[in-house]
């Protein structure tokens, strides 16, 4: 009975002190501080002049070797809104798809493609709890399926509901997204495949400190043809990803809710311990009861001793 | 067979020119009638361009923003009054053909303050055509202009 009471208070104690550590360090985590690459590429998409093509899903399908497409990239009726007025997603077969946006009284539909945006401070990689993904000083927010655990905690996080789930190999757990062609490309400075192939640059890839830049250029010298805002400047803390847009964002599927601030940066320090708990705690309270258990043991294998003797 | 009457033409075509050149005509330069366009075709056959059909409709500095028969367009006469409009290049001298070497720096972004955002040549052929056709009820489908080639179905998943 001794023993069960002080692990009990070992266990309150523990714990009071995690919520304590929890509060104390929540301050200084107000200003916060984005690790920044100051060379990192992007890209800028223009609304402007995406025309629907589908040639970057096309070329995105044959860079990372996605599966085959139910029907060809020339088909337009993908573009159609799904259950609920839903526009369409990625998904694990497709990292990059087009939207179409129709506006009554309009005479041509906008596009948008969606991919990973490549935050500057990703979410998930803020929540992975075992460090599956990296975020590289070329811009690339990449993942690693062999340390995955599939909690898909990061599929929540994303504000841009971004990573999907390959439900297909439940056993061997493999988030998909887009990867910025980072193993094929990005790191030997080239543009990812959708960008290369996109007929109209519709897709600029550069440096991203330099994509601002021409992006300013282009709404000062066409602003009624350009909302005075590049989304993902300062966006859930940035994105290497950057778009312009004629209509304002919440119109084309932009959430224009999302603060400035990284999305999980309250609760950084909280997720950051996490990996620590789950892998310290257990050993140390292995531990703590292997110390308390020391002498009932030790007398035990006494009397065993003398038992055989 | 085809080919001797289009030699013959073509010809033709140039003893006129040189004959109007040597002469002193001002249609010794005159444009193409016909251009085909063919730098980047890969996953879509040549674009074979009407350009007298659109000379007849439009003035030349719709496209030739370089063109010295019009007035430079608004907002370049700034900086370019005479020259380098009075120059006739080709696009491929400001838009490279190369996409990457257009980022990386051609000879029109040696001025970097003003010539941050030139785009390479295959999205200034699309920009330039496809928004006047917008506009003025043109064609707009890819394959309007140019058909697929085989590599290009094998790339949009058509098949055969």
């Amino acid at each position: 009975m001794s023993i069960n009471t002080q692990r009990r208070s070992l266990l309150k104690g523990g714990l009071a002190g995690t919520v304590l550590s929890l509060f104390q360090r929540s301050k200084p985590a107000q200003a916060h501080n984005i690790k920044k690459y100051p060379d990192s590429y992007g890209v800028l998409v223009d609304l402007n002049r995406c025309i629907g093509c589908r040639s970057c899903e096309a070329a995105c399908n044959r860079e990372q070797g996605l599966p085959e497409p139910e029907n060809p990239f020339t088909d337009d009726s993908v573009f159609e809104l799904g259950e609920h007025g839903l526009n369409r997603r990625t998904d694990a077969t497709a990292y990059t798809v087009v939207q179409r946006y129709t506006f009554p009284g309009q005479d041509h539909p906008l596009f948008k493609k969606v991919q990973c945006n490549h935050c500057l401070e990703p979410a998930c990689l803020t929540s992975c709890f075992v460090n599956a993904y990296t975020k590289t000083p070329e811009g690339a927010v990449i993942y690693n399926p062999d340390v995955c655990v599939g909690c898909r905690t990061c599929m929540i996080a994303c504000p841009f509901y971004i990573p999907t789930f390959n439900y297909k190999s439940g056993l061997h757990p493999r988030i998909r997204k887009c990867i910025f062609c980072y193993d094929t490309r990005l790191q030997y400075g080239k543009p990812p495949a959708c960008v290369e192939a996109c007929p109209q640059e519709a897709l600029l890839f550069g440096k991203r400190d330099a994509l601002i830049k021409k992006a300013r250029r282009r709404i000062e010298k066409k602003p009624d043809l350009y909302q005075d805002h590049i989304y993902g400047e300062f966006e859930a803390g940035g994105t290497s990803w950057l778009y312009l847009s004629p209509v304002s964002f919440d119109k084309v599927g932009f959430n224009s809710d999302i603060p400035d601030e990284p999305v999980l940066d309250g609760v950084k320090n909280f997720l950051g311990i996490v990996p620590m708990v789950l892998t310290i705690w257990p050993a140390l309270f292995a531990g703590f009861h292997l110390l308390a258990t020391r002498k009932e043991m030790k007398t035990n294998a006494e009397a065993s001793k003398e038992e055989s003797r | 067979m085809m080919k001797t009457p289009v030699r013959l033409t073509i010809f033709c075509i140039h003893v006129l020119g040189f004959t109007l050149f040597a002469t002193g005509n001002t249609f010794a330069q005159s444009p193409p009638d016909e251009v085909t366009i063919d730098q980047l075709s890969n996953l879509y056959q040549p674009v074979v361009f009407d350009h007298l059909t659109h000379t007849e409709s439009y003035d030349c500095n719709r496209c030739h923003h370089d063109s010295e028969t019009n007035t430079p367009r608004e907002g370049c006469s700034t900086c370019h009054s005479g020259r380098p409009f009075g120059e006739q290049k080709a696009c491929s001298t400001c838009h490279s053909a190369e996409t990457k070497k257009q980022q990386e720096g051609s000879e029109v972004q040696k001025v970097p303050q003003y010539h941050i955002d030139t785009p390479a040549l295959v999205a200034t052929y699309h920009l330039t055509c496809r928004n006047c056709h917008l506009e003025d009820d043109g064609p707009t489908d890819c394959q309007d202009c140019h058909a697929f080639t085989e590599k290009g179905r094998e790339f949009f998943k058509i098949e055969k």
